[in-house]
């Protein structure tokens, strides 16, 4: 009970905060800005939480997905119509922008292999950004070795704790189609932590 | 056993799915079955140190640059604000353009038209004058054979349609 009360009086707030932002239609006032930044403090864990599992921890892409994500919003809140909750929105938007990045990046990647003329292989591959830093967080290790969807079901559920009708507002797949790939999902996870000691 | 597992594994799903606990048949399978526990374990242990881990991670970024956003925003405004006025300018270009050249166009034809007219005209005025000798031997050719009145006729009325002097 004590749960619901927060998370509606944290979607009010947030509600506030946007129509504060909103408010005159002059966003670079300093009131505004204010309440932009309460805004996304508030979100900006949650946000980087998930541009890392998708970025596979790659802090560059993550910097400049983030930063990519704020200017968005800037210039997208006037337009939010408070159809979803602002986080249901921004994971979506986030989720978007990593994609986007990560097709650039491979494209980037593709044009230089048949430049040099070695075989193109992806860029986000499992494991390698990891390997790559050092951070050879098991954890991640076996994260990584999902596919991005699974990945995101497991993060937006298990780690964020959003409820399933708020993934399939953010993955744009039905309800059934987000409960059966969450379930494999786990069942896949569940089977590569078996040969791991974690 | 193993159907029951499979059930009961989809079992912990849902509740994990609802967050609800763990319905009493669930948990007197899991008492007897290391497997299903151990699946329930893992997922439970992974999304608890996968939110420490990305935690611990995330804490190395520092704060949101939030005060560079203005100057970035503006930057890339300052790159597309120009873009009306660089399309309207082409758009203009284009307009004038294809207007000079129509103007042009239209200037020449009309000067030709005005030379062709006067070309023309030459052409014609000659033309009957050379008729006009032609006439004059037909009719002579023919007062050769009908008399001399008809020379005077044919000439005057030559030169009545075609108002000349004679």
């Amino acid at each position: 009970m004590r749960i619901t009360e927060t998370k509606e009086t944290k979607l009010v707030d947030d509600e506030i905060l946007i129509r504060q932002f909103v408010g005159t239609g002059l966003h670079h006032s300093a009131g505004n800005r204010k309440a932009f930044t309460t805004l996304m403090e508030r979100h900006i864990k949650g946000m980087r939480r998930l541009l890392f599992t998708l970025l596979n921890g790659n802090m560059e892409d993550m910097e400049d997905a983030e930063q990519e994500i704020l200017i968005s919003l800037f210039n997208t809140l006037p337009h939010f119509r408070f159809k979803s909750s602002f986080k249901t929105y921004l994971y979506r938007l986030c989720r978007n922008k990593a994609i986007d990045l990560i097709r650039k990046k491979n494209r980037e990647r593709k044009i230089l292999f048949s430049i040099s003329g070695q075989p193109s292989s992806n860029l986000y591959e499992p494991e390698a950004e990891v390997l790559k830093k050092e951070r050879g967080n098991r954890i991640f290790k076996l994260l990584f070795k999902l596919r991005e969807e699974e990945r995101s079901l497991i993060l937006l559920k298990d780690v964020e704790g959003l409820s399933i009708k708020e993934i399939t507002k953010i993955l744009s797949i039905p309800e059934g189609t987000v409960k059966s790939r969450l379930h494999r999902s786990r069942e896949k996870l569940a089977e590569l932590m078996a040969g791991e000691d974690i | 056993m193993k159907k029951d597992c499979r059930n009961i594994k989809d079992m912990i799903q849902e509740s994990l799915d609802q967050g609800a606990a763990l319905p009493v048949l669930v948990e007197e399978h899991l008492k007897n079955c290391p497997a299903c526990r151990s699946f329930k374990e893992s997922l439970e242990q992974f999304s608890m140190k996968l939110k420490a881990s990305l935690n611990k991670e995330i804490e190395t970024l520092g704060p949101p640059k939030f005060s560079c956003l203005p100057e970035r925003l503006s930057e890339r405004r300052g790159h597309r604000q120009f873009l009306p006025w660089i399309a309207a300018l082409i758009c203009f270009a284009l307009i004038s353009m294809f207007g000079y050249r129509g103007y042009i166009s239209y200037r020449t034809k009309s000067f030709l038209r005005e030379e062709n007219r006067l070309f023309v005209e030459s052409l014609f005025t000659q033309s009957i004058l050379e008729q006009e000798d032609s006439l004059e031997n037909i009719a002579l050719s023919t007062t050769w054979f009908q008399g001399s009145d008809t020379v005077s006729e044919l000439t005057e009325d030559f030169s009545l349609e075609h108002e000349i002097n004679l």
